[in-house]
C-alpha cells in the first residue's frame, strides 16, 4: 500500500532555528504512529507543516500523494494543541460549521460522542470548561473520517480519566484505512496504542521502528528505549 | 465554498454589527424626539414662575446635549463598524481561530474574498443606516410645527421633479448612477483590502504588539497610497489635458466628471487587485500562526 | 480497567497469554462468541492491529475461530484446549524447576514442597 504521508529532506527555518532538519519519513496507511520527542524537537512543527499552516524552507512533503493544499486538506484531521474554536459559537454551531465544510464529517458520531459526555448541545464554548473543551475539539476531530488524523500533544495537560478517554476514543474510531499520526512526550501512557513510532530529536528522525520490535529486540518499552535515547 | 464561507463569515460578524445598526437606528430616533421636544419647549410659553422657566432651560439644554452625544455616536458608529470588521478579520485569521481558518479545505483566495464581500456588505448596510438615521431626522426632528419639516419633504420632491429631470438633458442618468456604484464599490473595496493587507503584514513584521505594528502599518500603507494617487493622479490630468478643459457648458461638467469617475474607478481597482495579490501570497506562502 | 502489560516483551504476546489463561481457565467458555477486535481492544487499551495480531496468533494456536459471518469463537476442540493446557503447565513446570534449582534445592526437596504447598485460598481455609 502506498504512504499517506511521505517527506523528503523536508526542512524548516526559523531565521537561526533549524526545526526540522532534512527528515526523510513514509508513513503507512492503517497504523497508529507515535511522533515521539522532547518539548521543542519540531513535532508540531512537522504536524503543521503537514496540516498546511506551515509553509517547509525546503524539501519535499506529500500526503495521500499529494501536494499540501486544498485537496489534502479535505482528506487531513488536524487536532492542535490550543483551543481554536470561537469564544461565542455554540456546539451546535460548531457542528454546523464542521458539517458545512467537511464532506468526510459524521454528524451521528460527534452527537453520539457528545451525549455521553454530556455536553449540551446549546453551550458556548467559553462557558465549558478547558477538560470539555479539549474532548469537543477531539470530538470534532475523530468524527471526521479522514485519510489522517494529526494529533498534536493530545493528552497533555489533562487528567488521568480524560487521558483514557481520549485514548480510547482514539482505538474506538480506528479505522483500517486511516493513519492516526499522535506527537506526544508522555511515552509510556500512549505506548499500548502505538503500531509504530519515530523519535525526533531536535529536527533530526533518529528511529522509525514498529513498537513490537523494540520489546522483542531489546526487551524494552519504548518508554525505557526513550529514556535512553534521549537522556540528558 | 464561498458560499458557506460568506455565510459563516456574514453570521460572526452580525453578532455585533446587527445590535450595533439597531442601535443606531434607535439612537437615531430618540434624538429625533428629543429635538422635537426641545424645539416644542423653546416655542411653548410656560406660565409660571420662574423655576419653571429653569426647569424648561434645563430639559432643553439635557435634550440637545443628548442629541449632539447622539449625533457623535452615530458618525462614529460607522469607524466602530470598520474596527469590528477588521477584529473579525484579526481573529479569523491571526489568532488561534486561525488554526480552524486555515485547515479548512477551501483555496486562500475564497478565504479573502468572502472576509473582502462580507466587509463591504456590513459597511454598506452601515451606510444605509446612517443615512436612514439622517434622514428620519431631518424630516421628523427639525419640524417646528407639525409632524414633519415640510421644507425639507420639499427640497426632497425637487430633486427628483425638478433636478434629475434637467440634468439627464446633459449627462445620462443611468450610467452616472452605474458608474457611481462601481467606482464607490471599487474603493471601498481597496480601503477595505488596504486594511486586511496592513492587518496580515503588521502580524508578520511583529510577533509581539501586533496590533500596534498594523495600526503603524497602515498608516504608512495609507501615505504610499496617498503618494500614488497624486502621482496618477497627475498623470491622468496630464493625459485628459485637464488644464486646457473648459467647463462653460453643463455637458462638459457631465463628461468632465464621468471620465475622472472612470479613471479613479481604475485607480482604486489596481489599488485593491495589488493588495488581494500580495495579501494572498502573504497567507499562502508565510503563514507563522503562534 | 485496562489489562496490565510488562514491558520486555512484545504486548500482542502478552495478549496472547492472556486470553489463552482465559480460555485455559473456562471465563472464556467453549464456543463462546468474542467481542470484536476493537471491542476487545478498547477493553485491553491497545491498538486494534495489536489486538488483531494476538487472535491470528490464537487462531494458529488452535485455540480461537473465525467463522465468515459469526465473527470468532472459542473453540470447541476439548483436544486443542488440552493440548494447549498441558504446555502451558509444561513450560510453567520448567520454569519452576529451574528456578528452584537456582535456589540450590534438589529433587526431594522440590518434591516434599509440592506436597505440602497449598495456594494462599487454601491455607486461610485451613485457618479459619
Amino acid at each position: 500500500m502506498d504512504a499517506i504521508l511521505e517527506a523528503r529532506a523536508l526542512t524548516k527555518r526559523y531565521g537561526a532555528t533549524l526545526a526540522l532538519n532534512n527528515v526523510d519519513l513514509t508513513l503507512p496507511r492503517g497504523k497508529i504512529i507515535g511522533l515521539l520527542g522532547p518539548n521543542g524537537s519540531g513535532k508540531t512543527t512537522l504536524l503543521k507543516i503537514a496540516a498546511g499552516l506551515l509553509t517547509p524552507t525546503s524539501g519535499v512533503i506529500l500526503a495521500d500523494n499529494r501536494p499540501i493544499g486544498e485537496q489534502t486538506k479535505s482528506v487531513i484531521s488536524f487536532l492542535p494543541e490550543r483551543t481554536y474554536l470561537p469564544d461565542w459559537m455554540t456546539v451546535n454551531d460548531c457542528l454546523d460549521y464542521f458539517e458545512d465544510f467537511y464532506s468526510d464529517f459524521d454528524r451521528k458520531r460527534a452527537v453520539e460522542m457528545l451525549t455521553r459526555l454530556a455536553v449540551p448541545a446549546n453551550k458556548r464554548m467559553r462557558t465549558l470548561s478547558k477538560g470539555t473543551r479539549e474532548k469537543m475539539q477531539l470530538v470534532l476531530v475523530m468524527s471526521r473520517r479522514a485519510k489522517l488524523y494529526l494529533l498534536d500533544e493530545p493528552i497533555g495537560g489533562v487528567d488521568p480519566a480524560t487521558r483514557d478517554y481520549i485514548l480510547d476514543t482514539i482505538i474506538g474510531n480506528y479505522d483500517s484505512e486511516a493513519t492516526i499520526l499522535i506527537s506526544t512526550h508522555l511515552i509510556s501512557d500512549v505506548e499500548k496504542v502505538l503500531d509504530e513510532f519515530l523519535f525526533l530529536k531536535e529536527g533530526i528522525i533518529t528511529m522509525h521502528d514498529t513498537t513490537d520490535n523494540i520489546r522483542e529486540t531489546q526487551g524494552k518499552s519504548l518508554d525505557e528505549l526513550f529514556r535512553e535515547v534521549f537522556r540528558c | 465554498m464561498l458560499g458557506k464561507l460568506m455565510k459563516h463569515d456574514f453570521r460572526a460578524l452580525s453578532r455585533t454589527l446587527f445590535p450595533l445598526q439597531i442601535g443606531i437606528l434607535a439612537g437615531g430616533l430618540l434624538a429625533t424626539l428629543l429635538t422635537v421636544l426641545t424645539v416644542r419647549l423653546s416655542n411653548a410659553s410656560w406660565a409660571g414662575s420662574n423655576g419653571s422657566t429653569m426647569l424648561k432651560e434645563l430639559i432643553m439644554a439635557a435634550s440637545t446635549t443628548m442629541s449632539v452625544l447622539i449625533g457623535i455616536a452615530i458618525a462614529a458608529s460607522a469607524f466602530v463598524t470598520i474596527l469590528l470588521i477588521c477584529i473579525h478579520f484579526y481573529r479569523s485569521f491571526l489568532c488561534d481561530e486561525g488554526y480552524l481558518t486555515f485547515t479548512l479545505p477551501v483555496s486562500t483566495s475564497n478565504l479573502l474574498w468572502s472576509k473582502l464581500l462580507t466587509g463591504i456588505f456590513w459597511l454598506l448596510i452601515n451606510a444605509v443606516v446612517i443615512c436612514v438615521t439622517i434622514l428620519i431626522f431631518a424630516v421628523f426632528g427639525t419640524t417646528s410645527a407639525g409632524i414633519a419639516n415640510q421644507s425639507v419633504l420639499d427640497l426632497i420632491k425637487q430633486f427628483f421633479t425638478e433636478f434629475l429631470p434637467r440634468a439627464a438633458q446633459y449627462i445620462s442618468i443611468p450610467l452616472v448612477i452605474v458608474e457611481c456604484v462601481i467606482v464607490g464599490l471599487l474603493a471601498i473595496a481597496s480601503q477595505m483590502l488596504e486594511l486586511y493587507f496592513a492587518i496580515i503584514v503588521g502580524g508578520q513584521i511583529a510577533k509581539k504588539h501586533r496590533i500596534l505594528a498594523a495600526i503603524g502599518m497602515y498608516l504608512l500603507i495609507n501615505m504610499g497610497v496617498g503618494i500614488i494617487s497624486s502621482v496618477f493622479t497627475s498623470v491622468v490630468a496630464f493625459g485628459e489635458g485637464v488644464w486646457e478643459i473648459t467647463l462653460n457648458t453643463a455637458q462638459e461638467v457631465g463628461t468632465f466628471f464621468t471620465s475622472v469617475f472612470g479613471w479613479y474607478g481604475v485607480l482604486f481597482a489596481g489599488l485593491s487587485v495589488l493588495f488581494f495579490l500580495v495579501s494572498r501570497s502573504i497567507l499562502k506562502k508565510n503563514l507563522n500562526l503562534q | 480497567m485496562a489489562w496490565q502489560f510488562t514491558s520486555n516483551r512484545p504486548i500482542y504476546s502478552q495478549i496472547v497469554d492472556e486470553i489463552e489463561l482465559r480460555i485455559l481457565n473456562g471465563t472464556y467458555e467453549m464456543g463462546m462468541r468474542l467481542p470484536s477486535v476493537r471491542d476487545l481492544a478498547m477493553m485491553a487499551a491497545v491498538n486494534p492491529n495489536t489486538m488483531q495480531r494476538a487472535l491470528s496468533e490464537l487462531e494458529s494456536m488452535g485455540l480461537v475461530n473465525t467463522q465468515r459471518n459469526a465473527g470468532r469463537t472459542v473453540t470447541t476442540d476439548e483436544e486443542a484446549v488440552r493440548r494447549a493446557r498441558s504446555a502451558k503447565a509444561h513450560t510453567l513446570t520448567q520454569t519452576y524447576l529451574l528456578q528452584m534449582k537456582a535456589l540450590g534445592l534438589d529433587r526431594e526437596e522440590v518434591l516434599e514442597r509440592l506436597a505440602k504447598g497449598e495456594t494462599k485460598e487454601e491455607e486461610n481455609g485451613r485457618n479459619s
